[in-house]
């Protein structure tokens, strides 16, 4: 109980202090608003058109980022896994997969493709690729010997040994994957917004902020934050109905 | 198993052999695309060949050397301001139960936001120079370094602890050698996401409002409709990325030597 007490002063202190800067001046005010006009912009901004269309564009882009993400990297996670040879060539292709900042893709995908949903739906399924083939190829690699030499002895056709096992004891891997991919696809999804006219949060931000509408700015970060944990909470929920017998690994 | 790991010291054993195993795939992907788009006339993919050029001529020429420095600069800025910061916060949160019990739900809130939403407050509050990008970049990396900071000093066994307490050692000493050493692995882990972070980070910055660097050569290139300098700072940018984590490897393993010797010697 005196911990919730703790928790619940650390955020007194955090709103008094926003509070007291602004009153006494502390704070440039076009650089960090009143907490009262971000709390009234915070409700307010749920009565402007273009909110909850934003919301939306955000949070569905994302899901169908990472669902794209999925469907692609999975099955070949699976399969370069499953064959050493094929790990060990693809190795420095992945690293460089994954230290490639995705987001410098964005002019050229502009150009292609064009600053609509589509150009940032395919931006956040690149970006959300890597980590669920790395953890997948990760989940196939980390199965138990003894499993493997059981297979192996009994002769377990492919087609079962793939569904039956394969699958199953990557999938708390897989898992991990996509829950690293749900903030990575929102962290891409508004930085996208944020750089190129597509309608989205990020989008609403970078108007506010530029119209010198600091507060309300502020108001759409902490939706953006919302965002984040909404997704990611999501997919806690529903790892838990899909894979009651798999501890979390991490 | 035994033929696996048999097969295994084999291939460890040729240097020559492993390195042709590990780079034939990536040779041939990017001999496939010096190929293929070798004569290119299409707009939107020239060819390998005139990519490479634009990109050597603009970075012997051109200002892209400066820019990359400025880039890299800015990047290595933000991230050692985050590394002392989120080290020093995470060690005294970590070490001190209570205080982490209260801060935590705060740190999570603060965390959840994703970095690029302050982009635009930052930016267009603080200017288009170096500054904001590197608070930005400082921001966001320092989540992570705290995070794994904490978790390292929480993970520390209390053996460790007591030792340190029964030998009263002071303060200043117990902070360095005992907990930042039984920490280092998680911070390693922490600063190795920095890393990602800062490069996407670094390139958001630039292209929502910048004079110089990376990020502003390839936006100004693409609303020039120039694709070739498009092309040639992507690639440019993808190759910064894999080399920075290869060098991070590197540091890695060279910092962490004696961890991973006792956890050999643990086998």
């Amino acid at each position: 109980m005196s911990k919730l007490l703790w928790q619940v002063f650390v955020v007194v202190i955090v709103l008094l202090g926003w509070f007291a800067g602004n009153h006494f001046n502390v704070f440039n005010r076009d650089v960090i608003p009143p907490m009262t006009d971000v709390a009234y912009q915070f409700i307010a901004a749920w009565a402007r058109p273009e909110f909850l269309p934003a919301i939306w564009s955000t949070l569905s882009d994302a899901l169908m980022g990472i669902f794209f993400a999925a469907v692609l990297a999975v099955p070949l996670g699976l399969l370069i896994g499953s064959l050493r040879a094929v790990e060990i060539a693809t190795r420095t292709l992945l690293d460089f997969g994954r230290a490639f900042p995705v987001v410098a893709l964005l002019p050229i995908f502009v150009l292609l493709i064009g600053a609509n949903s589509a150009m940032k739906i395919v931006t956040i399924a690149i970006a959300c690729f890597f980590p669920i083939l790395l953890q997948t190829i990760y989940g196939v690699r980390r199965q138990e010997p003894v499993i493997v030499d059981t297979v192996r002895s009994f002769r377990i056709p492919h087609h079962l040994r793939f569904f039956r096992v394969l699958l199953p004891s990557a999938l708390p891997y897989i898992a991990t994957g996509i829950r690293i991919a749900a903030t990575v696809s929102i962290l891409v999804a508004v930085g996208t917004e944020v750089i190129m006219p597509v309608p989205g949060v990020g989008r609403q931000i970078s108007v506010a902020s530029i119209n010198d509408e600091v507060a309300l700015a502020f108001a759409y970060v902490i939706y953006a934050g919302f965002l984040g944990v909404i997704l990611t909470t999501l997919w806690e929920i529903a790892e838990e109905r899909m894979l009651p017998w798999a501890r979390r690994t991490r | 198993m035994t033929a696996d790991s048999n097969r295994k010291r084999l291939w460890r054993a040729s240097p020559g052999l492993s390195l042709i195993q590990a780079w034939w795939l990536p040779i041939i992907c990017i001999l496939a695309w010096w190929f293929l788009s070798a004569g290119s006339k299409s707009f939107y993919f020239p060819s390998l060949e005139t990519i490479l050029a634009v990109l050597w001529r603009d970075l012997t020429e051109g200002p892209l050397l400066s820019y990359m420095w400025i880039s890299l600069a800015n990047m290595a800025a933000g991230l050692v301001i985050s590394i002392v910061l989120g080290v020093a916060f995470g060690l005294l949160i970590g070490e001190f139960g209570q205080l982490r019990d209260a801060l935590m739900p705060m740190l999570n809130f603060l965390r959840s936001v994703p970095p690029a939403a302050i982009v635009p407050l930052v930016i267009v509050a603080l200017g288009t120079d170096a500054a904001p990008k590197i608070f930005i970049i400082a921001l966001t990396c320092f989540w992570p370094i705290l995070l794994n900071t904490i978790d390292g000093v929480r993970g520390m066994t209390p053996q460790l602890r007591d030792t340190a307490s029964a030998f009263k050692i002071p303060y200043s000493l117990y902070f360095r050698r005992v907990l930042l050493m039984a920490a280092l692995p998680q911070i390693m882990a922490g600063i190795r996401i920095a890393v990602a972070v800062a490069l996407v980070l670094m390139v958001i910055g630039e292209f929502f409002g910048a004079s110089e660097g990376l990020g502003f050569y390839i936006n100004e290139n693409k609303q020039r409709f120039a694709m070739t300098e498009t092309w040639a700072g992507t690639v440019l940018i993808g190759f910064l990325g894999y080399l920075l984590s290869a060098i991070f490897v590197k540091i890695e393993a060279f910092a962490l030597s004696w961890y991973f010797q006792s956890e050999n010697a643990n086998d």
